[in-house]
């Protein structure tokens, strides 16, 4: 070894111009949310360090747990929360609650308020019943479970709650909360769900607890059926355009696609009477489709379309990469592509193996990750085989 | 769908305000916007054959459970880099602690070298260099891997290591000098790079390729 010092120095800089490989984000994300769902919630930060302070906090936790202000449903002032001033489609849903309810809930118990009236459980749900409103409450101990039966609901649920804890069942059709506020409005024959924050899950309702068959994020709306929410169609309401859902279609029976645009009575307030034009383009969340007209799962042969233009594509790379090559040198190169691909056909991960050089593997990577595949009901594994 | 959001690289982050008052949303946000980040510096630190993904999840998990105490006395990303060193370094000290009863090879490098083009040769010479970094303390290789790979300045090294930037420069010097020592030490190794670098060759570091006639 001739210079030590500059063998260092130049793998140091072969190092840090390396790529890592390409990881399977879906996978890890998927992994870490199962994990961090047992986690309990972060604490908040704690002020910067003032003693006195921290005393204070400790001597009220103290009176409170002696004079036993952790009650269940004790009464809330109004400002706890309060359903916005808009409205949803026609539903009494927008009067601000004029009084708060006192009592425990207890299962079994109806609540039928003649006016709007605001509950609270446990200091981590509080949710406000319109007028004429009509519930009953199946479950409130460490998880809330409300059948609505007519009217409409305002909810809104401390963040870091387990999946389940407070559920609203309108039929056999549950909603789930995941730590967020959301409106609830029981109709004849459908629930109408809007999420202001966080995120709901809608589905049926099953022996261990709701499902999370609709995801619904944040200024989503969703009317679904109330046998299960089989069906379901959605809208956005908030003032821009924003994708509502990030669902997964309900396996089994496959729901029956209703129009994706709701009418504008349910399109939502901030798509208001004033200005029609504004409305935000309607996205139906992964909307129903056809089961019939795409496989089970994609074969080579299925995405002949798209590996074709790929692998063109990739050989370009090589070739494009390879010019650098002294004159008058052949090369042969085989390498074999594993891309896995979700039903709706982007590509979530993709491994040379052996990799190619480092400016091919750059500009292939970046070919298959912008590959659109034909959708499929399952991901999909493909295996291509690159010569070059 | 996740939402787009702006590099925003300061305490008064709002995704990580939300995270803090336990928004999974958020966290979903967080993850999206600094995974490409903690990936590389995880791979960077481990080198190849460890199993990424597994750290790289690791570290999430560690940022969920612990965003709470993250009071903005710094900026995000060194607290992230801080913690990402931290569980990299955690998971090398387990891999070490396990017996190595095979003389396999790691997982990413072939015991043959029948590669298409140079990348078994870079591969081989990147193994050599982590081999080396692995017989080097912790702190010496966390300095030399984030100054000489990551590209920090020691004074950002510094606040992620929570050293002064001195102990960081001193680090960094003894680093070099156990380096260049055990290359010259060590004949297996000094034999095994020196054929990367041998007279003749491709300089690898320069861009050029060494090819063989078919």
């Amino acid at each position: 070894m001739n210079d030590p010092a500059k063998w260092l120095r130049e793998t140091a800089r072969i190092v840090a111009d390396t790529p890592p490989p390409e990881l399977p984000w879906d996978r890890i994300e998927q992994r870490i949310l199962d994990q961090i769902e047992s986690c309990p919630a972060p604490q908040p930060p704690l002020s910067p360090d003032v003693p006195w302070k921290r005393l204070v906090a400790m001597a009220a936790i103290a009176a409170a747990s002696v004079v036993g202000l952790h009650r269940i449903a004790r009464p809330v002032s109004t400002s706890a929360y309060q359903p916005p001033a808009t409205a949803l489609s026609q539903e009494p849903v927008t009067a601000a609650p004029s009084r708060a309810a006192s009592g425990a809930l207890s299962p079994g118990m109806r609540l039928h308020p003649a006016q709007p009236t605001s509950y609270e459980h446990g200091g981590w749900v509080s949710f406000a019943l319109a007028a004429g409103a009509n519930i009953t409450v199946d479950r409130s101990d460490d998880r809330v479970v409300l059948s609505l039966v007519s009217g409409s609901i305002g909810v809104a649920v401390a963040p870091g709650q387990p999946a389940g804890a407070f559920v609203i069942l309108a039929g056999k059709t549950a909603v789930a909360v995941h730590g967020t506020r959301f409106h609830v409005v029981r109709r004849a024959d459908s629930v109408l769900v809007r999420v202001e924050e966080g995120v709901v899950s809608v589905g049926e309702m099953s022996r261990t607890g709701p499902t999370t068959r609709w995801l619904l994020g944040a200024h989503a709306q969703g009317s679904f059926s109330l046998d299960g929410a089989r069906r379901a169609s959605f809208s956005s309401w908030s003032p821009w355009p924003r994708a509502p859902v990030v669902a997964s279609q309900p396996p089994g029976e496959s729901p029956v696609a209703e129009a994706a645009v709701e009418s504008s009575a349910e399109s939502g307030p901030a798509a208001g009477p004033t200005k029609p034009h504004d409305d935000p383009p309607v996205r139906a969340a992964k909307p129903p489709v056809e089961e019939d007209a795409i496989p089970e799962q994609l074969t080579l042969a299925l995405a002949d379309a798209t590996i074709g233009p790929m692998v063109a594509s990739i050989h370009d790379c090589y070739r494009s990469a390879a010019s650098t090559m002294a004159p008058g040198v052949k090369v042969t190169v085989q390498s074999s592509l594993s891309i896995t691909v979700a039903p709706d056909g982007h590509v979530v991960f993709a491994r040379f193996d052996p990799p190619l050089k480092p400016d091919a593997q750059v500009c292939a990577s970046g070919v298959v990750k912008n590959a659109k595949f034909p959708r499929a009901v399952r991901p999909s594994q493909l295996q291509v085989e690159l010569h070059f | 769908m996740m939402e787009i959001v702006a590099a925003n690289d300061n305490a008064g982050d709002p995704i990580v305000s939300r995270c803090q008052q336990g928004d999974k949303t958020a966290f979903r946000l967080l993850f999206e916007k600094h995974r490409a980040e903690v990936g590389r510096l995880v791979y960077r630190i481990m080198g190849p054959g460890n199993d990424l993904e597994d750290v790289v999840q690791d570290v999430f998990i560690q940022v969920y459970r612990s965003i709470g105490k993250f009071r903005g006395n710094s900026r995000f990303s060194t607290w992230l880099h801080r913690l990402t060193v931290n569980v990299a370094l955690m998971n090398l000290r387990a891999k070490h602690a396990r017996p190595n009863l095979s003389d396999e090879l790691p997982a990413n490098v072939p015991a043959s070298s029948v590669a298409p083009d140079d990348d078994a040769v870079r591969r081989e010479r990147v193994r050599v260099f982590y081999e080396l970094l692995d017989r080097m303390s912790e702190k010496k290789r966390t300095v030399f891997i984030l100054h000489e790979i990551e590209g920090l300045s020691p004074g950002e090294i510094a606040e992620i290591v929570g050293a002064p930037a001195l102990t960081v420069r001193t680090r960094l010097f003894y680093a070099r000098r156990e380096l260049i020592q055990l290359l010259r030490e060590q004949p297996a190794l000094a034999g095994l790079a020196d054929v990367m670098i041998r007279p003749g060759s491709a300089d690898l570091a320069s861009g050029s390729s060494r090819e063989t006639l078919p």
